[in-house]
């Protein structure tokens, strides 16, 4: 059986507990990511210590999928649409993990419009949300429409084992896409308060109609395939 | 009394409240009237037609307003507003 093949966009605090789960589940990673491990984030991306400090988090956080005996290899660059040839081509999922809204559209755009699954996940001050995405269900664009000014971690903060919990959360919602399981393909889990209530708030939303995205899908949300009985 | 669940990006509106009751009867009065309250928060979940950002979801319990009455949905004395807004907190990748 071939492998299934992913890829992880953002090794930091949400990257590390997710490449460190789909890599232990024996998914084959490609792990992107441009930036270098530094002392403040220690505290969120527990993957790493003082001894990573100034080196590359994609290679760094690729090595240690290894070391676990999983398969990854890293690309030191920023993620971008115009390069997924060389980074995400072959991959069946793709998940982001990053801190930056440009980005996260980005990457769900590329995923519907190639008919992948894909999950974004976020995570700022004590909460944070995850949405699954697969052909065919209402999409990131769908959902919130444009990139935004919002904070980011690196603006207001954030609790560093929430950090974890929503990387965990992420990695299972993969996990579950991978082996079919589409229960919350369209979906987003908002946990609002992890210090509070550990359960997420489940929200499903309606395809959006003119979603740039889910126009150029190759399975539209807004279609309803029509049954075709045998012997017709 | 229908309550409105203000996330935490937008709590420093709130002074930290997380659930704010409202005798609003509609989802736009209800945002009406935690304005009122909380003075400057409207703006940060409406545009200036009034309509609802688009990096921000409103849902009545796990039903997302766009597919009822939008903002003229409906609350009922149990129901809760939330406000869910994009965040983007993660690695700089």
């Amino acid at each position: 059986m071939t492998p299934t093949r992913a890829t992880l966009v953002g090794a930091g605090g949400l990257g590390g507990p997710i490449a460190i789960a789909l890599g232990a589940a024996g998914i084959e990673l490609t792990i992107v990511d441009h930036d270098v491990v530094e002392l403040s984030n220690l505290h969120r991306q527990i993957q790493f210590t003082d001894a990573d400090l100034g080196r590359p988090k994609a290679a760094r956080l690729a090595d240690l999928v290894v070391a676990r005996g999983g398969t990854a290899r890293a690309v030191t660059a920023r993620w971008r649409p115009e390069d997924e040839e060389v980074h995400t081509i072959d991959s069946d999922l793709v998940v982001d993990a990053t801190d930056d809204p440009e980005t996260k559209f980005a990457v769900a755009d590329w995923a519907v419009e190639n008919g992948r699954q894909y999950v974004i996940a976020a995570a700022l001050r004590y909460g944070g949300n995850v949405m699954a995405g697969a052909p065919g269900v209402a999409c990131y664009r769908c959902l919130f429409e444009e990139p935004a000014e919002v904070p980011s971690c690196a603006d207001a903060g954030v609790l560093g084992p929430v950090v974890g919990a929503i990387g965990g959360l992420a990695a299972a919602l993969a996990l579950g896409l991978v082996r079919g399981d589409r229960t919350f393909a369209g979906a987003l889990l908002a946990f609002d308060d992890l210090r509070v209530v550990a359960e997420p708030r489940i929200v499903r939303f309606a395809p959006r109609l003119g979603c740039s995205a889910c126009a150029r899908a190759p399975i539209s949300p807004h279609v309803t395939p029509i049954r075709v009985a045998k012997g017709s | 009394m229908p309550s409105i669940r203000v996330p935490s990006a937008l709590r420093s509106f709130t002074n930290g409240n997380s659930d704010i009751e409202t005798t609003a009867t509609t989802v736009r009065d209800a945002i009406a009237d935690l304005d009122r309250r909380h003075p400057g928060i409207a703006a940060r979940v409406l545009d200036g037609s009034g309509a609802v950002k688009p990096f921000i979801r409103i849902f009545v319990g796990s039903e997302d307003i766009g597919a009822l009455a939008g903002l003229d949905t409906k609350l009922g004395e149990r129901d809760e507003v939330a406000i869910i807004p994009a965040i983007a907190g993660g690695s700089r990748a």
